[in-house]
């Protein structure tokens, strides 16, 4: 685990060299272009969590089985802070380019959607006193709101948006020069790690969490 | 940063806040249980002496 806490701050350590001082300013957007190495990284995991959450969430649902509830426990809060920080820095970089903090659109509105599902998964894990049934009823909405995930990818094409379509995640080639695609590549890898290294720290409590009064527990302590 | 720095510096500072917290919440958390395991373990030959 700090092993992969520590090749994690090696990579934000480079893409902050990158996207910060190597990477020339946008020729159009200038330098608030640079709000992209953190708001991508946070946008990408805010999906990915959350796919990963409903396989989690089906996973315990259809064989009960208890690391699968114990890992979607653990990702839930850190998918939702993900979430939280594409909304707050896309927000941040909309004002100085858009001229405005905020619009109803589809990209915006779906991904306020997903900060949505991710508080009601955790709100409804803890409305229950008995655990099994706050995590059925959790992740039967968790697997509902996939449908989400695709609306969110999709919705620059589908609808008319002030959000830009696809940069990198398209069939051609990244419409972006190399010197600043790499850092970005490289800060969501280093996000990934970041993930990585939460996601273990959190299972590690809520396994303990379920698991309190077992002997092992109490032989590790 | 071309007059956009209040923009750039305050979204990487609130998204660096958020992970260390993300990063530094379990490890706190973690630490409790620990702490309340072994407080538990403490007791017990206690109560098993005055029982006894």
């Amino acid at each position: 685990m700090p092993w992969v806490g520590i090749l994690s701050l090696l990579f934000f350590a480079y893409s902050l060299y990158g996207g910060l001082i190597a990477a020339p300013p946008d020729y159009q957007q200038g330098d608030s272009f640079r709000i992209i190495y953190v708001h991508v990284p946070s946008a990408w995991l805010s999906m990915l969590v959350y796919g990963l959450l409903a396989t989690c969430a089906a996973i315990s649902l259809i064989w009960r089985i208890k690391v699968a509830d114990a890992l979607a426990r653990a990702i839930a809060p850190i998918g939702a802070s993900y979430t939280f920080l594409a909304l707050i820095s896309g927000s941040i970089w909309g004002k100085p380019m858009w001229g405005t903090w905020w619009v109803w659109d589809a990209r915006l509105t779906s991904e306020l959607i997903l900060l949505f599902l991710y508080l009601g998964y955790i709100a409804l894990q803890s409305a229950f006193s008995d655990r099994h049934t706050g995590t059925r009823a959790s992740a039967i909405l968790a697997i509902v709101g996939v449908v989400n995930l695709p609306i969110i990818h999709y919705s620059v094409d589908w609808w008319n948006t002030l959000h830009q379509g696809a940069t990198i995640m398209k069939p051609e080639a990244p419409s972006m020069h190399i010197s600043m695609l790499i850092p970005l590549l490289t800060m969501v890898i280093a996000f990934h790690l970041h993930f990585i290294t939460v996601a273990l720290l959190r299972v590690r409590c809520e396994l303990f969490e379920a698991e309190k009064r077992k002997r092992w527990v109490n032989n590790l302590a | 940063m071309g007059g956009y720095g209040k923009f750039v510096w305050s979204s990487y500072l609130i998204v660096f806040i958020v992970l260390i917290v993300n990063l530094w919440l379990p490890i706190r958390r973690h630490r409790r249980q620990l702490k309340s395991i072994i407080h538990r373990e403490d007791k017990k030959p206690s109560q098993n002496d005055s029982s006894a």
